[in-house]
């Protein structure tokens, strides 16, 4: 092959073909790296894909906590308006402490999204709202289950206690929404990194080979 | 002592052996190329594989807390009913035992591949849920006027323990969901930068490799 490309080829292209044997190696080393840096640069996005899938998976577990004191708060003081137990009182500031722990959690990881952080101050809100509505009617004492039976078909204290709820499960759905495009993100850059991983081999081969070829080539023209 | 050194590298070079020698590395960077994509797609597989795993921890998550919430909302509105009389806490309280089965079959077909532990758990759950959801259709029968019934069911001891131990199990089985998931992204996150490092080492080895290859091949020529 190489005697057949050497006898029909002239002097002055033989000599021509040398040449580019060397910038073809260069070339391919060029390749290589910038192909190496950008695998690298694909990895380091996955790594950073994966921080933030946890800050997702944190989050929603946060914003399950918070959504089970708000309904746990209400149990004690429906429980406590129907039995009178003062136990109820008790379990009522534990669920308080659950819930303050979780919201504090939840204001820790918005700290990190700045939209997350604008819409936790707006339920921050509607969940101190909900808290004073519970509050007023642990507050009326044992015994009140006429009284709070009223409020709870109470339009208005309905309707704060609802939007609390709401604000929570809407922000769920939307982080578990979040968690998913997140997920196949991720999946798409295990593949993308595969590809690129594969294809940085291939053309280390092919163009590594050209050079080879080209440079043995020009060795063999000069014997 | 420098010119013998030399002047045995003029020999080596002289015999072809030096050309040979290139020859064999270039060669051996070809196979370690071809290796490290085996390798890496061995390992991405792998990664793919745990991240999978990750998935489904997720998502059995999300089922626990669905099944939690709706558990909670369903005594919600019992206590709701025993406190207002309202009708309308007869839907509310059908609409959650609905959506809190569903969620419970959902979660079933989740745990299904699962490790032992966890469908034991599991199974136990559903039979405290089904006791749970058996008191709360009892109270729910006796109809509106029943306020001190549904109080005295509240204060039962025996009843109290029943309401505790699904919730419970429920917290057990999110532990070992959380633990797991734990565990898996940490070892993504190992396996992610094990992956870099043993692809570029392997294939800057082989470049390495090659251009010695090369230089030798180089020498070769007279």
């Amino acid at each position: 092959m190489m005697f057949r490309i050497r006898g029909w080829m002239s002097a002055s292209a033989r000599g021509r073909v040398r040449g580019l044997g060397a910038p073809v190696l260069m070339g391919a080393a060029v390749l290589f790296a910038s192909a190496v840096l950008l695998l690298g640069v694909n990895v380091a996005a996955m790594r950073s894909n994966l921080g933030w899938i946890e800050h997702t998976q944190r989050t929603l577990g946060a914003i399950s906590a918070a959504e089970a004191g708000v309904v746990g708060i209400e149990l004690t003081v429906r429980s406590y308006a129907l039995t009178g137990d003062p136990r109820f009182l008790l379990f009522q500031r534990n669920e308080r402490v659950k819930l303050e722990t979780a919201m504090n959690e939840l204001a820790g990881l918005a700290a990190a999204d700045p939209q997350l952080a604008q819409r936790f101050g707006r339920i921050r809100q509607l969940v101190g709202g909900h808290l004073a509505v519970y509050a007023r009617l642990t507050g009326l004492g044992p015994d009140r289950a006429r009284e709070v039976g009223l409020a709870i078909n109470d339009n208005t204290k309905r309707k704060v206690t609802s939007l609390a709820r709401t604000a929570l499960a809407d922000l769920r759905l939307d982080e578990v929404q979040v968690l998913g495009e997140r997920q196949a993100a991720l999946t798409q850059q295990i593949s993308r990194a595969f590809v690129l991983g594969v294809g940085i081999i291939v053309a280390a081969m092919v163009l590594g080979g050209l050079g080879l070829l080209v440079t043995r080539f020009g060795f063999a023209s000069g014997h | 002592m420098a010119i013998s050194t030399s002047h045995r590298m003029d020999n080596l070079v002289q015999s072809g052996r030096m050309g040979h020698l290139g020859g064999s590395l270039l060669a051996v960077a070809v196979m370690l190329l071809a290796a490290a994509a085996v390798l890496l797609g061995v390992d991405i597989s792998r990664q793919q594989r745990m991240f999978n795993g990750v998935q489904e921890c997720d998502q059995e998550l999300i089922r626990i807390d669905e099944v939690e919430r709706h558990l909670l909302a369903v005594e919600l509105t019992v206590r709701g009913f025993a406190l207002t009389d309202d009708p309308q806490f007869v839907a509310y309280y059908r609409n959650e035992v609905g959506q809190m089965q569903a969620a419970l079959a959902t979660l079933a077909s989740d745990f299904a591949d699962d490790p032992a532990p966890i469908r034991e758990r599991f199974a136990r759950l559903q039979e405290l849920t089904r006791q749970r959801l058996d008191l709360f259709a009892g109270l729910m029968a006796l109809g509106p006027g029943h306020a001190a019934a549904v109080a005295d069911a509240i204060r039962d001891p025996h009843v109290r323990a029943t309401m505790r131990a699904a919730r419970s199990k429920l917290g057990e089985l999110r532990q070992l969901e959380l633990d797991e998931l734990g565990d898996l992204q940490a070892k993504a996150e190992r396996q992610v930068a094990w992956t870099y490092l043993q692809a570029s080492v392997i294939v800057i080895g082989a470049f390495a490799l090659g251009a010695c290859g090369m230089v030798l091949l180089r020498l070769k020529q007279p």
